[in-house]
Order: C-alpha cells, then sequence, then structure tokens
C-alpha cells in the first residue's frame, strides 16, 4: 500500500499527465494511418523519453502503445484499411457498418471494447505478473538461459512467416548484440580497431532504424515512381457510443476475448493480429443462430466487439512476461523494454524488490492512458481524421528528420547515424525479401542475457554443459524448446507435402 | 521444373554471410585456440554456425523443389535507384549536421526533399514547413527536454 502511496505521487504530476497525452495521441494518430505503425511511433518516442524523469518517460511510451493499439480501428472502420495489423480482422465488419451508415456507433463501441478489454487485462496482468514473478525470482542462470532460448524460439517460430525465416532474422539479431566489448573478459569483439564500435551497436538506434526507416524508403520510392499514394478525405465524423443493453448483451463475449487476448498476449512472439483474427472468429463461430452468424462479414458489431477488445486485452498479456521475466514478446514491448533500460530499471523478478513504486506507476500509468485514450477518441475524432488527409511522403519528410536527429540525441553520436541508416536498409530488403524484422530486435533484446547467463552458469559448473539440464525447470523449458521446434518443423513438412501433392495432381 | 529461385540465393546468401561470420569471429576476437566451452568466441561461434545450418536448409528446401508462397516482387533498376537517392539523403543530412549544425541544415535539406525530390511547388510546403518542422524540434529537443542537438563544428 505504501508502495501504491508513492506510485500515486510519482503519476499525479502534470509532467506525466502531459506526457500521457502526447502519447495517447500520438500513438492514435500513428495507429490510424495506414503503413505507419505503433511501433514505429514508439521508436520514434524513444529518444525524447532519454532526458525524461523515468516515470514520465515510461508512462509517454506506455500511452503511444495503448493509443495506437486503440487507434488501429479508426481506419479499419473508415476507409476498410486498417491502419495497424491488430486492426485487421475489425475492418470487414467495421468498414460494412460504415457503409450502412453505421460508422459512428461502431467507432464508439471500439472504443468502449478496448477500454474494458485493456483495462480487465490490465487487472489480470497484476496477478500474474506479481505470481510469476515471485516463482521466476528461484531461478539460477542455467534456468534462466533456457527460459530466455525458449523465449527466443517461440518469438522466431510464431513471428508472422516460418520458423526457418523467423530464425535467421533472430540469429542475426543475436550477432549484432555480441559487436563491442565483451561483458565477461573486456575482450573487444568485432571492432575492426575502431574505439567507437566498442560500445557495440545501440539498441535504440536500431529499433529506430528498423521499424522508422523502412517506411520512409518505401514511401520515397513511391513517389519517385509517380505512384501516387492515396490520402483519404473522410469529412466529419463523430463518436456514438453504444447503449448499455448492447454492451450486456456482449459481455460474456467482451470477457472470452479479454481472456483470449490475454493469454496470447502473454505468449512471446504472437501479439495482436493473432489475437484479434482468433477472437473474431471465435465470436462468429459463438453465435448461436445460423442468421447471425450469417451477419460476420456484413456489418455484424459482434465482428467489430470481438477482435477490439481481444487486441487492447493483448498490451496487458504482453506486459507479463516483459515486466516477470524481462522477455519481451512483440517489437512494442521490446521498445518499452529499451525505454525502461534507459533509466535503469530491467526488467525481471528482481525489479519488483528494487523499483517496487516504478512497477505500481507503470500500472498507474496504465489506468490513466486508456482513460485519456478514450476520452480522446470520443470528443476529438474529427480533429484526428484530419490527418488521414495529409499525404505519406510529407509525413515521410518530418520522419526523416526525426530518425536522423533522434539516433544522434542518443549517445550524441554520428556513429550511430549511420548505424541506423544502415538498419534501415537491412529492415527495407527483409520487408523485400519477406524475412520478418521483428526476431532482429528480439534478438537483440535478448542476446546479452543469453550470453551472461550461459557463461555465468558454465564459470559456475567449471565447464560442465550437464548443468542445463539438472533442475526439473530448466529441463521443461527444454522440452517445451524441443517441442516448438518440432511443431514448426512438422507443419512445415505438411505444407511441403500438400504442395507436392497439388502439384502432381496439376501434371496429371 | 523450378518456378522460383528464391531459395537457392537466400540460402546461397545466408551461407555465405554464415562464413565470412565465422572466419571474422577467429580474426577479431582474440582467444586461445583449444579452449572453446566458455570464452568470448563461444557464443557468436555457435550462432555463425547456426547461420550456416539454415543457409543448408533454405539450399535443402530448393533441392526439394519449394516454391513460398507468397513470392516477393523482383527488385526492378529503379527501386534500386530510388532507395540509394533515400540513403544519400540521409547520409548528406548527417554530414551537413555534423559540420553546420541543426539549424541550418535540418531546414535546408527538408527545402530540397520537398522542392527538388518530392517536386512540390507549394510555398507553403517550400517554405513554412521546413522551417516549422526545425522550430518544433528545436523547442521539443533543446528547450522543453533540454537534451541535444547536433551543433556544428564550423560555429
Amino acid at each position: 500500500m505504501e508502495n501504491l502511496g508513492i506510485a500515486l505521487n510519482l503519476v499525479g504530476t502534470f509532467e506525466v499527465m502531459i506526457a500521457i497525452s502526447i502519447g495517447a495521441f500520438a500513438g492514435i494518430v500513428f495507429g490510424a494511418i495506414p503503413g505507419l505503425t505503433y511501433s514505429m511511433a514508439l521508436a520514434l518516442m524513444l529518444p525524447f523519453t532519454f532526458t525524461m524523469e523515468p516515470v514520465t518517460g515510461i508512462s509517454l511510451l506506455l500511452a503511444t502503445y495503448i493509443g495506437g493499439m486503440t487507434g488501429g480501428s479508426i481506419s479499419a472502420i473508415l476507409i476498410g484499411i486498417p491502419g495497424t495489423p491488430s486492426a485487421a480482422a475489425t475492418a470487414a465488419d467495421g468498414y460494412a457498418m460504415t457503409k450502412r451508415g453505421d460508422a459512428s456507433i461502431a467507432l464508439g463501441t471500439a472504443v468502449i471494447v478496448s477500454t474494458i478489454g485493456g483495462l480487465i487485462s490490465l487487472i489480470i496482468m497484476i496477478l500474474l505478473v506479481d505470481f510469476i514473478s515471485k516463482f521466476a525470482i528461484k531461478f539460477g542462470p542455467a534456468e534462466i538461459f533456457m527460459l530466455v532460448v525458449f523465449g527466443f524460439s517461440t518469438i522466431c517460430g510464431l513471428s508472422e512467416r516460418t520458423l526457418f525465416r523467423g530464425l535467421v532474422a533472430g540469429v542475426l539479431g543475436l550477432m549484432l548484440m555480441t559487436i563491442g566489448t565483451d561483458e565477461i573478459e573486456g575482450i573487444s569483439r568485432f571492432t575492426f580497431g575502431s574505439t567507437q564500435m566498442l560500445q557495440g551497436v545501440n539498441l535504440l538506434v536500431a529499433m529506430i532504424g528498423l521499424f522508422a526507416v523502412p517506411h520512409i524508403l518505401e514511401v520515397f520510392n513511391m513517389r519517385l515512381n509517380k505512384e501516387d499514394a492515396e490520402n483519404y478525405d473522410i469529412g466529419t465524423v463523430k463518436t456514438k457510443l453504444p447503449s448499455f443493453s448492447l454492451l450486456k448483451k456482449y459481455f460474456n463475449l467482451i470477457l472470452r476475448c479479454v481472456g483470449l487476448g490475454t493469454s496470447i498476449g502473454a505468449i512471446p512472439g504472437s501479439g495482436g493480429p493473432i489475437a484479434a483474427f482468433l477472437a473474431y472468429s471465435h465470436a462468429k463461430n459463438s453465435e448461436k443462430s445460423q442468421e447471425e452468424k450469417d451477419k460476420y462479414g456484413k456489418g455484424s458489431i459482434g465482428g467489430v466487439v470481438a477482435p477490439e477488445t481481444a487486441n487492447n486485452a493483448v498490451t496487458g498479456g504482453a506486459m507479463v512476461p516483459l515486466l516477470s521475466l524481462g522477455i519481451p514478446g512483440d517489437p512494442a514491448t521490446a521498445i518499452i523494454l529499451g525505454g525502461l533500460l534507459i533509466h535503469g530499471l530491467s526488467p525481471g523478478p528482481m525489479l519488483f524488490i528494487e523499483n517496487a513504486p516504478q512497477v505500481y506507476s507503470i500500472y498507474l500509468a496504465i489506468l490513466v492512458a486508456y482513460i485519456i485514450v478514450f476520452i480522446f477518441q470520443v470528443n476529438f475524432i474529427k480533429h484526428i481524421v484530419k490527418i488521414l488527409k495529409v499525404k505519406p511522403h510529407h509525413l515521410g519528410v518530418g520522419i526523416l528528420v526525426m530518425v536522423v536527429v533522434g539516433s544522434y540525441a542518443i549517445r550524441n553520436s554520428f556513429l550511430d547515424v549511420n548505424v541506423m541508416i544502415l538498419m534501415g536498409l537491412i529492415g527495407y530488403f527483409f520487408n523485400r525479401i519477406q524475412l520478418p524484422v521483428t526476431p532482429i530486435v528480439l534478438g537483440m533484446v535478448l542476446g546479452k542475457t543469453i550470453e551472461t547467463e550461459y557463461r555465468t552458469a558454465m564459470s559456475l559448473s567449471a565447464g560442465d554443459p550437464t548443468i542445463f539440464f539438472s533442475s526439473i525447470v530448466s529441463l521443461l523449458f527444454f522440452g517445451l524448446i524441443i517441442l516448438t521446434i518440432f511443431l514448426q518443423v512438422r507443419k512445415r513438412v505438411i505444407e511441403v507435402k500438400k504442395q507436392k501433392e497439388l502439384k502432381e495432381q496439376l501434371q496429371t | 521444373m523450378r518456378e522460383s529461385k528464391f531459395y537457392l540465393f537466400l540460402g546461397l546468401g545466408v551461407l555465405a554471410f554464415s562464413i565470412i561470420w565465422t572466419l571474422l569471429v577467429f580474426l577479431q576476437i582474440e582467444g586461445d585456440i583449444g579452449e572453446y566451452a566458455n570464452t568470448p568466441r563461444t557464443i557468436p561461434f555457435f550462432l555463425g554456425v547456426c547461420m550456416g545450418v539454415l543457409g543448408l536448409v533454405f539450399l535443402y528446401q530448393y533441392r526439394q523443389g519449394y516454391v513460398p508462397k507468397n513470392q516477393s516482387k523482383p527488385l526492378m533498376a529503379n527501386e534500386i535507384r530510388n532507395i540509394g537517392i533515400c540513403i544519400f539523403l540521409f547520409i548528406s543530412y548527417s554530414f551537413l549536421l555534423k559540420y553546420f549544425g541543426f539549424l541550418i541544415s535540418t531546414p535546408i535539406v527538408i527545402y530540397f526533399i520537398t522542392r527538388f525530390l518530392l517536386s512540390e511547388k507549394n510555398w507553403k510546403l517550400n517554405y513554412v514547413f521546413p522551417i516549422a518542422i526545425t522550430g518544433l524540434l528545436y523547442f521539443l529537443f533543446i528547450i522543453l527536454l533540454k537534451s541535444t542537438l547536433p551543433r556544428g563544428q564550423i560555429f
């Protein structure tokens, strides 16, 4: 209770409220504009949090994340194009409602279920984080090593495409993290004799490059090819909150979708889009009458309620492994982790012992962020949609300046600017050949832990590798790693077989 | 018949990268030969091997005639040119910042981009936009957050 009091004082300042409002606004805008994602908004926000007070900086990031998750529904509903991948499942029914003339009620429903979903998942998250961190504090280096490798394997396996492509990106991320001074023996690695390289690749700089630069390149490339991107003129819209009886009708569905979203969010590597689509098909299948089922895809309000609840419930779920174990599951939580590390807060079980007030202020900041996002979306939607009119390449110019200046400001280093550009190029070409980018970042985040824990465990056992299999917990994680890889490979083999059969059928 | 050489190129690329990386492990990290399990080289070397295995997996998939589900567009000459222009922009902006500082180089670069690269002929975009962005970022970084921006070496 004492901690809660300190946290209230930390969050209840004017500065924090302004930070949350700015974050919420930026998140909604970036979430709403198709092509810009909230990961990008978060990456652009990072340099600003540098000189802020820890709680102010973290609140800014959290509000951006929450605003972005909620804002994606605006363009999904109004123009049928999801502003973020997480809102893709909302587009079908939301846009159908707009065409029918029910845009304001669709927007209102999306906002309110997002808020309800987010807040319930916040409560689940607080309970889960407490439980898991109490359990995880007993882990030794061998267990942590196995746990992180397990998190890493699900991230590579689940992220968008196949396990192997995910692994290429993940291993590349781990490799990038080994550049610089080795933390244990102080030996320089891959520095090519340059003293600047001793600091290694900065995580924040890499994130800015990977998430923001590819978009700039894409937009400028389109403009130079004279393919003008569309901009959307929507006119005036307003948000109309749904009636209480409607919410009551869907209350059970909302609860189930919160459960689904939170648990999907808690698995590293999955996230918003997967949860939203699962919730959508769950809502459709749980309708009793065939008549109701047929309405899905044609403007059923349940088709907006389910995915919007689930994708916001993901925010709570995704914070669970981040706060309790220090494992981020998606780009957004990875960037928030970066923000925590700037201020010397390293997530994991120890955080609750060393920085309990900060943990409580994170919870409070999420609560306040949801309230502010809700107010913005209900009252200022008219102004927010105006931003959809801005041409993407004009925004691109602004983002270009921000990424260069931002990556410089992190360590006052021009080498970082060049690293950022290089990471941007890697990100762009990875997108082009359809390799996922997310595992690079997560590899970089987890790389240090993997190496440090491995080396510590090996030192403890005097070079005997059986230490990794000597406790039940680490054996359990090892089993889970093997299972993850096995399931992915099996899925792949079945796919290949199917494709071959198809080909043979075509030939005969 | 093989419709797609995607996995061949991906496999070869990954394999080549892993070989270079593994060589660098021995050239760029000091260490004794003979001790493997717990040195600064261990993890980087292991990662290099992993990358190599992944390259072989892709080559195997190519041999099996596996075609990626959704094919990516091939790289066009003008795309490479455009990306080149963008990278040049980034690098020259960073170069200008280094010598002339934020307040001078930012408006110039933005003006150049909007006027010549994006060929906008609207005076608001050409003159107000560069100054507005520069002013906004200066306000945010220097006045509000007391952070740093490049000052330039010449002035």
